[in-house]
């Protein structure tokens, strides 16, 4: 089935069409939940509550962008909306306490590359965690992220800094990048 | 989302993106289950629910045909006079409200005693000088009955009506003196107009309903074109009887079809001549629209919907003479509708038996379904487009008809006609079509308490 058809079928709420692009994008759009929740329990919620926003929203899609774009977007709004109900984007943590964090080594896959990655982002503090996966991964600037999460703009950036650091050490600590290179040689490296 | 370009300066993000865009996760089947739950529960409820409401009225209708609602009282009233046992002073300034109000009182003191023919008393002037004889049979149906006495002298009303629905008063507390007699005669027309209104028959009667179907021939205007605000290029596609055409009805051919419409209403009576009725219909109307057919390579390129999209079904271009395309097709446009019609019907003339009736409704209506195209952009084709389409609207109705009384039946016959308020399109369309439906009305209704 086309992009066209499940998006005609889509709109004349076809259950069939709907759950094809369900099929479709739902394991990519976990992967963004998961980066944003808590555990895998919060991921599914916010990706379920995100499709049906999709879904109930699908004739607002207007063909210029790409589809699979303006679905991410609603679940990336959906996510933050659910950090903010759930208020767990307060916590957020100093730089000096995040160096502290223990690193929960079970958690941490040896094979699968990608997961090593998404593992380690989130054992990131919820807030440093939001602001590095909506700046770095999903390309909003600080100005759309302030509005987001309404805060400052300079805040974002601070957190974002903090954040990074914080992750590159943890990506050190884990062996996955050598702590003394140069940072653009740190992910080559994991390759 | 802004530009923003910063995997260029820094291939840690650029690697981190990269990373984080390959991984994967399945979600658990609980996830689409809900989903779909959700997405199609709305409309479950709402098909359920407005089948429970139809189908609660329908057998409501249908039980009241079969078994109509008995009537406690009974089939006669003796009214009878009594000695007087007490006279009231108050009587002496007997007014339209007070009597009323005495006799509602008494009838809710003596409240569950008309299972049984009662007597009901007479305003007497003395202690003994009114007989005891019975002074009417009256039947349950009559609207009022009169009373006669037997006592000459005293002017007292020999033709005061008594609603058949007044319960039984007390026979004691009734009587009044020759004195007060004169005043109560003095009152007698307000008396007898109080009686009525205050216990009377439709009083009694104030709740019916009503089923009917109605074939309608249905026919639609479309409004709003405007060839001058059309773009340029979008001018060049479109069919050249457009240009100077200022009403696009000049440059479409429709045919109207027959539909139907049928429903029911619950109707209070507000007074002997106008009542307020509120109700369900369900409305299918279509329409022919000619078309020309043509080969898809000849339509694709021109289908970009006002919605933004490409619409991926399509009809041949709207009756353009000057098309190059030969065969004519006649596609008919669907709607399928539940309105809710609340109005007011007003008896314009007529007796017990046959009576002429006007009604006039507004109603709120859900568009339930469609099958129905609208013009592309460029006038050029027809596409279907079901996002074009509002799901609520108003309509006006209005119905002059007939009712005449068979039994505890009335049936109905008279013309009808509805009128949409909004247009069928939504306001990001650029053309409004509002649908027409006139149509015979055929129905029944009943009394039901």
């Amino acid at each position: 089935m086309t992009e066209e058809a499940i998006l005609q079928g889509c709109l004349k709420n076809h259950a069939a069409a709907q759950r094809e692009l369900y099929n479709r994008y739902s394991p990519k759009m976990l992967a963004v939940c998961y980066r944003f929740a808590h555990n895998r329990e919060d991921a599914e919620d916010m990706l379920q509550d995100g499709f049906i926003k999709v879904f109930l929203q699908i004739h607002t899609f207007q063909n210029k962008g790409a589809f699979e774009g303006w679905i991410r977007r609603i679940i990336v709004h959906t996510c933050i909306n659910h950090l903010k109900k759930n208020k767990r984007f307060n916590e957020s943590v100093d730089i000096i306490q995040a160096n502290t964090i223990p690193i929960r080594e079970e958690n941490i896959p040896s094979i699968v590359q990608a997961k090593q990655i998404i593992d380690c982002i989130r054992l990131l503090p919820v807030g440093y965690r939001t602001v590095l996966n909506l700046y770095a991964i999903e390309g909003y600037s600080h100005k759309e992220i302030s509005d987001m999460l309404d805060i400052e703009e300079s805040t974002s950036r601070s957190q974002y800094t903090r954040a990074r650091q914080m992750l590159e050490d943890i990506l050190t600590r884990k062996n996955l990048i050598p702590g003394v290179r140069e940072k653009s040689d740190r992910l080559t490296a994991i390759h | 989302m802004k530009e923003r370009i910063f995997y260029d300066d820094d291939d840690f993000e650029r690697q981190l993106k990269s990373k984080a865009d390959q991984f994967k996760m399945y979600p658990s089947d609980k996830v689409w289950n809900e989903v779909n739950r959700t997405l199609h529960s709305r409309r479950r409820k709402f098909v359920v629910g407005m089948s429970a409401l139809i189908g609660g009225f329908l057998i409501l209708a249908g039980s009241q045909l079969i078994t109509p609602v008995k009537n406690n009282l009974p089939r006669t009233i003796v009214a009878k006079s009594e000695p007087a046992v007490k006279p009231q002073a108050d009587l002496q300034k007997l007014t339209e409200s007070n009597f009323t109000a005495a006799i509602n009182e008494k009838a809710a003191e003596n409240s569950g005693k008309t299972d049984r023919p009662e007597r009901i008393p007479f305003l007497n002037a003395g202690a003994s000088d009114v007989s005891d004889e019975t002074i009417n049979l009256i039947p349950v149906t009559a609207s009022a009955v009169k009373v006669r006495t037997t006592t000459p002298d005293l002017n007292i009303p020999v033709n005061a009506k008594i609603p058949l629905s007044v319960p039984a008063v007390d026979e004691t507390s009734w009587a009044v003196s020759e004195n007060q007699a004169s005043h109560i005669a003095a009152a007698e027309p307000v008396a007898e107009k109080s009686l009525v209104r205050a216990g009377g028959q439709f009083h009694n009667e104030r709740f019916s309903w009503e089923i009917y179907i109605a074939p309608t021939v249905n026919n639609r205007t479309l409004t709003g074109f405007d060839y001058q605000a059309m773009n340029q290029s979008v001018r060049q596609q479109a069919p050249i009887m457009l240009v100077g055409i200022s009403n696009v009805n000049g440059f479409l051919d429709n045919t109207p079809l027959v539909g139907y419409d049928v429903g029911g209403n619950l109707f209070y009576k507000l007074s002997k001549k106008i009542s307020i009725k509120a109700g369900l219909a369900f409305s299918y109307n279509r329409y022919y629209i000619k078309a020309y057919n043509s080969s898809p390579s000849q339509l694709v390129p021109q289908l970009n919907s006002y919605l933004g999209y490409i619409s991926d079904t399509t009809v041949a271009t709207v009756g353009n003479p000057f098309s190059a395309h030969k065969n004519t097709e006649h596609v008919q446009n669907r709607y399928y509708q539940l309105s809710m019609p609340v109005g007011l019907d007003y008896v314009v003339t007529g007796e017990k038996r046959l009576q002429l009736h006007l009604g006039a409704t507004i109603q709120p209506t859900y568009l339930l379904s469609t099958d129905a195209y609208v013009l592309s952009e460029d006038f050029h084709t027809y596409v279907k487009d079901d996002q074009a389409f509002r799901k609520w609207n108003f309509f006006a109705g209005g119905e002059l008809y007939l009712s005449y009384s068979v039994g505890q039946i009335r049936w109905e016959v008279g013309p009808q006609v509805r009128y949409q308020l909004l247009s069928t399109y939504k306001s990001s369309y650029p053309l409004q079509e509002n649908m027409l439906s006139y149509g015979i009305r055929f129905g029944i209704s009943k009394t039901i308490w």
